[in-house]
């Protein structure tokens, strides 16, 4: 019963934290355009959320 | 220890709830993503400590290690994995959030009286092992451990139908008994019924197939909060299979299907699954340094990247290309579908990292109209999100998806490992067109052998 329950406990904490780091790894990338004066108009898009937690 | 009143209790759930929700909020735009996910995760820290600190546990030194054991193996894989390897880790760390939760609900059988809340525990298991197992076969699908090919076997249906029927039985048995017995039979039911759903998926259905799980995982969550009595779960869960739900719905839509048309085609398709042979047909290939020309002495330029610049890591040497172009005044584009990669968002996410500014992906609606003044598509390790086939073959696998109309830039050079069809394994008639030419080799190899052929033009 303890294994079962420390089994979930672990795998609830790698859901967890993996899915916070790894989508902070991932956000980390995106940045607006660094140079000013290029032409084009400035969309904004959305990254797509991956991982709802 | 119970430290805290369940006044306190509920409040602390209800600023972590909250939390959530900015997060969310958060998340919808680039600027405020990355805050946004922290503001995610401190709500995450509040609620875990609240239970801590609210509930009379026991082993708690237990709990300590197995959450140390978690986060010692999830954080440094989640911070090292390569950005290619990103789509089998987030299906790897959604199923294991499902399993969680079928287990949690296993475990409270034992004191669960009141059939409604049995009730509760039935469904948990059950979303939660289909998650679990789901994902599980997506992250060997994505791995290459196995085919990434559909798999379909006759009478899969059939299989499937009774499976769920038997599932149901089952159900019904830990409903009314509420012993162990059917619901470990329920949990190796729904095991079974993960592996069936995801076995008949391929190509450019796994993104959605990844996004689909993921909402399972949070209403499995859910009902996992109504069985342990929890509020916040049902609330954190809830925004999960919320989420989930509509990203699933977006794809599918996007892909001009429904959900249960992705899931069951292949069900259906069974032959159409296609093949793996290298067609004999001639095509036009082409030198580095013939595409340089085409590519530095045009005016626009759209680069459609797919899931084999991923695999080659040619991500910078992509944005490199890019530069050099728009250095020399041309208007390069980068065209994104909404399925090109291997989950949702993959290739924003490859491009980001190798510091395209997302003002220059653009979405399918947005670039479709601009083809046409474009004088070279450079499609670059994509195949079936720009493949004709989708809309003039209706046996195709892929028919009725929205495709990349690469067919109306004047030119379209594609740059392929060899002739071999995508991930779905369809051939692609744009290949033998007269403006198509093609350059054969690994996506990053070709992309430098053309950008130091730009750099001398």
């Amino acid at each position: 019963m303890l294994a079962v329950a420390l089994l979930a406990v672990v795998l609830a904490t790698a859901n967890l934290v993996g899915g916070f780091v790894v989508t902070d790894r991932m956000l980390h990338m995106f940045h607006a355009k660094r140079e000013v004066g290029r032409k084009g108009a400035a969309t904004k898009e959305a990254p797509r959320k991956v991982n709802g937690r | 220890m119970s430290l805290l009143s369940p006044v306190w209790t509920s409040l602390l759930y209800l600023a972590a709830a909250v939390f959530f929700i900015l997060a969310l909020r958060g998340l919808s735009s680039p600027r405020t993503a990355r805050r946004g996910n922290l503001i995610g995760a401190l709500g995450a820290l509040i609620a875990v400590v609240t239970v801590f600190l609210s509930s009379r546990l026991e082993n708690i030194p237990w709990i300590l290690a197995a959450i140390a054991v978690g986060s010692a193996v999830a954080a440094p894989v989640a911070r090292r994995v390569k950005m290619t390897q990103m789509p089998q880790l987030v299906a790897l760390f959604n199923g294991v959030g499902g399993g969680a939760a079928a287990l949690v609900a296993l475990l409270e059988l034992s004191h669960a009286d009141d059939p409604w809340v049995r009730l509760a525990i039935v469904f948990t298991l059950l979303v939660g092992a289909v998650s679990f197992a789901g994902s599980g076969v997506t992250f060997a699908k994505l791995q290459e451990l196995m085919t990434t090919r559909p798999v379909v076997f006759r009478g899969l249906p059939v299989v499937m139908a009774a499976v769920l029927l038997a599932a149901v039985a089952a159900g019904a048995g830990v409903v009314i008994t509420g012993s162990a017995v059917p619901a470990v039979l329920l949990l190796v039911l729904g095991l079974a019924a993960g592996v069936l759903l995801v076995l008949p998926v391929g190509g450019a259905d796994v993104p959605i197939v990844i996004s689909l799980l993921n909402a399972f995982t949070g209403l499995a969550v859910a009902a996992s909060g109504v069985v342990l009595g929890n509020v916040l779960l049902v609330v954190a869960g809830t925004l999960v299979g919320a989420s989930g739900t509509i990203l699933t719905r977006a794809m599918a839509a996007a892909m001009g299907r429904s959900v249960a048309g992705i899931l069951f085609g292949a069900f259906r398709g069974g032959s159409t699954a296609g093949s793996t042979a290298v067609s004999e047909r001639p095509v036009r290939s082409s030198s580095a340094e013939d595409v340089a020309v085409l590519l530095g002495y045009a005016q626009r330029v759209i680069i459609v990247p797919g899931y084999g610049l991923a695999v080659a890591q040619g991500q910078h040497t992509a944005a490199e290309l890019a530069q050099a172009l728009e250095a020399r005044g041309i208007d390069v584009d980068f065209a994104i579908h909404p399925v090109a990669g291997r989950m949702p968002g993959h290739m924003n996410v490859l491009l980001a990292e190798a510091n395209v500014p997302y003002e220059s992906l653009k979405e399918m609606g947005e670039i479709n109209p601009e083809f046409k003044t474009a004088d070279v598509a450079l499609v670059v390790g994509a195949n079936d999100v720009v493949n004709p086939a989708a809309k003039t073959s209706s046996g195709s696998p892929i028919y009725g998806m929205p495709i990349l109309e690469v067919a109306d830039a004047r030119q379209v050079v594609f740059l392929k490992r060899s002739m071999r069809p995508g991930f779905a394994g369809i051939e692609n008639e744009l290949l033998y067109e007269p403006q198509t030419s093609l350059l054969f080799g690994d996506a990053k190899d070709s992309l430098a052998q053309v950008l130091g052929a730009v750099k001398t033009l």
